[in-house]
C-alpha cells in the first residue's frame, strides 16, 4: 500500500505546513525541563503523527505513544504516565510521549481525566506532544493555555501534486493527467486520502468515473443490498467514500468509515429478516467494527483493502432484500424512549441542582433509588418533603 | 476583492483608526512611504482576513507564497485555483517553475531550512 510505503521517515520528506515542521523541529531540539509542552491542532491527514513519528526519528527519541481518545480515565492515564515521569533516565534513549487526538479527551465522563493530564503536563520531565483535530471545546482552551500550540493546515493540491507525480515516478507508474488532477482536487488537502485514491487509480479499482466514488450514502447502502454478486456488493460499499447529502455524515474518511457501519447496522436492525439472521449478521458486522477501531487507532490504512470485502463476504446473502433505513429503531420506540428520556433529563438537572451533584451520579446513583421509592414508599417521600427533610423541587417526582 | 499577498506587500483601502490598530497587532506591517501592508506572521492570516473583511465589507482573495523561490505561488493562474481554499491550506505552496524542478529539489529546500 503507498500509504504504508510512502510514510515520510524524515520530516524533510514531508509536503506541506513547512512553518509548523520547524516550529515543532525547533521546539523539539531546544527543550528543556521546564519547557511547555507541544500541542499540534489540524485536521487529519495533514501530517500531525508522521511528523512525530519522522521527528523522534530524526532526533533519535523513543516513543511512547498513547492514543487519548482510548486512554482516558485519571486512573489509566496516571498509572502509565507517572512511571514514564520518573523513570526517564533509565531508558537508553531519549523519551518522547505522544499523546494522540487529546481532544477526545472530554464530556462529565472523562473530567477527570482531562484534569489529570493537566497535572501531569506541570510535573512533565520528557518532551511531550499532543496532536488534536479540533480545538473548539472548552477543555482545549485550557489545554492551549499551557502549551506551545502549532497548527497544521491542509496541504495545497500543487504540493501534494508534487508529492504524487514523485510516489508515481518511484513506483514506475504512468497515471493519466486527468487521474492525477481528479485524485489531487479530491483529496482535499489530506495526503493520506491522496495516496490511498492513487492507490485505487492503480489497482484499476475506479478509473476516470467520478460518479464511482461520488454517490450518497443511501444510494450506496441501495446497491449494497440489492447487489447481484459479492463483487458488486464490495463496488457498492467502495463507492460509498464520497459526499454523504444526510449531513450526519462527515467529509473525514476515518468518521466515514464508521458511518458506512453505521447504517448498515441501522438497514439490518430494522429489516423483517428474522431474529437469527439478524443476529447472525450483527455478529459479522461486529467483525468489520473491530477491523475499523484496528485500522483507526492503530493507523493501519494497509488493512483497508480487507474492510469492504469482510463486510459483504460475511453478510451478504444473509441481507437480501434489505432496504437502507437511516434510523436506529423504528419511529413509534425511539420517539417513546426519546420522550421518557427528556423526563429523566429534566428531573435530573433539579436533582443536580438541588443536591449540588454531578448529572453523572445523579442518574447512576440517585435516580434507580428514587425510582424504587416511588414505586414503594410514595406517601413517606411526600411527607418528608412537607415537614422539610426533603427539598420541594423534589415533588416534581411524584 | 482585495488580493493579499504573502509574499510581498499589499495596498488596502482606508481602514479607519482601530482595524488599523488590530491589523498591526495581528503581525501586520505598514511601510508608509510606499503605503504597503505586508504580512510578518503568515500563522495568523486568518485573524488577518478576518480584521480585513469585517471593515471593508469586500470579498479577499489570498496569493500563496511558493516555498522554494518565495515569490507569488501564481494561484490566479493555478489548475487547482477552483477548488482551493487558500485560508484553509498551508500557506506556502510551490510556483510552476519551482514545480517543474520536482520533489527532490523540493526536499532539498527543506533540509537547508533545517541547517
Amino acid at each position: 500500500m503507498l500509504v504504508g510505503k510512502y510514510r515520510p521517515k524524515s520530516i524533510v520528506e514531508m509536503v506541506g505546513n513547512e512553518d509548523s515542521r520547524l516550529a515543532v523541529l525547533r521546539w523539539l531540539t531546544n527543550w528543556q525541563q521546564g519547557s511547555k509542552p507541544m500541542l499540534i491542532v489540524g485536521p487529519p491527514g495533514v501530517g500531525k503523527t508522521t511528523l512525530v513519528k519522522a521527528l523522534t526519528n530524526d532526533l533519535e527519541y523513543e516513543v511512547i505513544e498513547l492514543n487519548a481518545s482510548d486512554e482516558r480515565t485519571k486512573d489509566r492515564l496516571e498509572s502509565i504516565i507517572k512511571p514514564l515521569f520518573t523513570n526517564a533516565n533509565i531508558y537508553s534513549r531519549k523519551v518522547l510521549l505522544f499523546l494522540d487526538e487529546v481532544d477526545g479527551i472530554h464530556g462529565n465522563y472523562d473530567k477527570g481525566g482531562f484534569n489529570a493530564l493537566l497535572n501531569l503536563l506541570n510535573t512533565a520531565t520528557i518532551p511531550i506532544i499532543m496532536a488534536a483535530n479540533d480545538d473548539s471545546n472548552e477543555n482545549m482552551k485550557e489545554l492551549k493555555r499551557v502549551c506551545n500550540v502549532v497548527r497544521f493546515k491542509r496541504i495545497p493540491p500543487r504540493l501534494l501534486m508534487l508529492y504524487l507525480e514523485h510516489v508515481l515516478k518511484q513506483e514506475g507508474i504512468d497515471v493519466s493527467i486527468g487521474d492525477r488532477v481528479r485524485v489531487v482536487s479530491e483529496s482535499y488537502g489530506d495526503v493520506r486520502t491522496m495516496l490511498n485514491k492513487a492507490q485505487a487509480v492503480i489497482d484499476e479499482v475506479y478509473s476516470a468515473t467520478p460518479k464511482a466514488y461520488t454517490v450518497p450514502i443511501e444510494q450506496a447502502m441501495n446497491r449494497f443490498f440489492s447487489a447481484s454478486s459479492i463483487s458488486d456488493a464490495i463496488d457498492a460499499l467502495r463507492s460509498c467514500e464520497g459526499f454523504y447529502s444526510d449531513p450526519r455524515f462527515y467529509r473525514d474518511s476515518e468518521d466515514r468509515r464508521l458511518d458506512k457501519l453505521h447504517t448498515i447496522y441501522t438497514s439490518i436492525v430494522n429489516s423483517n429478516k428474522d431474529i437469527d439472521s439478524i443476529a447472525k449478521m450483527l455478529d459479522a458486522l461486529s467483525y468489520a467494527d473491530i477491523l475499523v477501531s484496528i485500522i483507526n487507532s492503530k493507523r493501519r490504512w494497509d488493512m483497508l483493502r480487507y474492510l469492504d470485502a469482510l463486510i459483504a463476504g460475511s453478510i451478504f446473502y444473509a441481507s437480501r432484500g434489505i432496504a437502507y433505513t437511516q434510523y436506529d429503531m423504528p419511529y413509534n420506540l425511539s420517539s417513546k424512549i426519546f420522550n421518557e428520556g427528556k423526563v429523566i433529563r429534566d428531573i435530573t438537572e433539579v436533582l443536580a441542582k438541588v443536591l449540588h451533584e454531578s448529572l453523572h451520579n445523579i442518574k447512576a446513583y440517585y435516580i434507580p433509588y428514587l425510582i424504587l421509592i416511588l414505586s414503594n414508599k410514595k406517601d413517606y417521600m411526600r411527607s418528608a418533603i412537607e415537614s422539610g427533610i426533603l427539598p420541594k423541587d423534589l415533588k416534581v417526582l411524584l | 476583492m482585495i488580493k493579499i499577498s504573502l509574499s510581498k506587500g499589499f495596498t488596502l483601502p482606508r481602514l479607519g483608526k482601530e482595524a488599523f490598530a488590530k491589523l498591526m497587532r495581528s503581525g501586520v506591517e505598514y511601510d508608509k512611504t510606499n503605503g504597503l501592508f505586508t504580512i510578518k506572521d503568515a500563522s495568523k492570516i486568518d485573524s488577518i482576513v478576518a480584521i480585513i473583511r469585517e471593515s471593508t465589507n469586500d470579498i479577499i482573495s489570498i496569493e500563496l507564497q511558493c516555498v522554494l523561490c518565495g515569490k507569488d505561488a501564481g494561484c490566479y493562474e493555478c489548475e487547482f485555483s477552483n477548488g482551493c481554499d487558500r485560508l484553509s491550506v498551508s500557506n506556502k505552496c510551490i510556483c510552476k517553475d519551482c514545480m517543474l524542478k520536482g520533489y527532490d529539489n523540493y526536499i532539498e529546500h527543506i533540509r537547508s531550512l533545517i541547517k
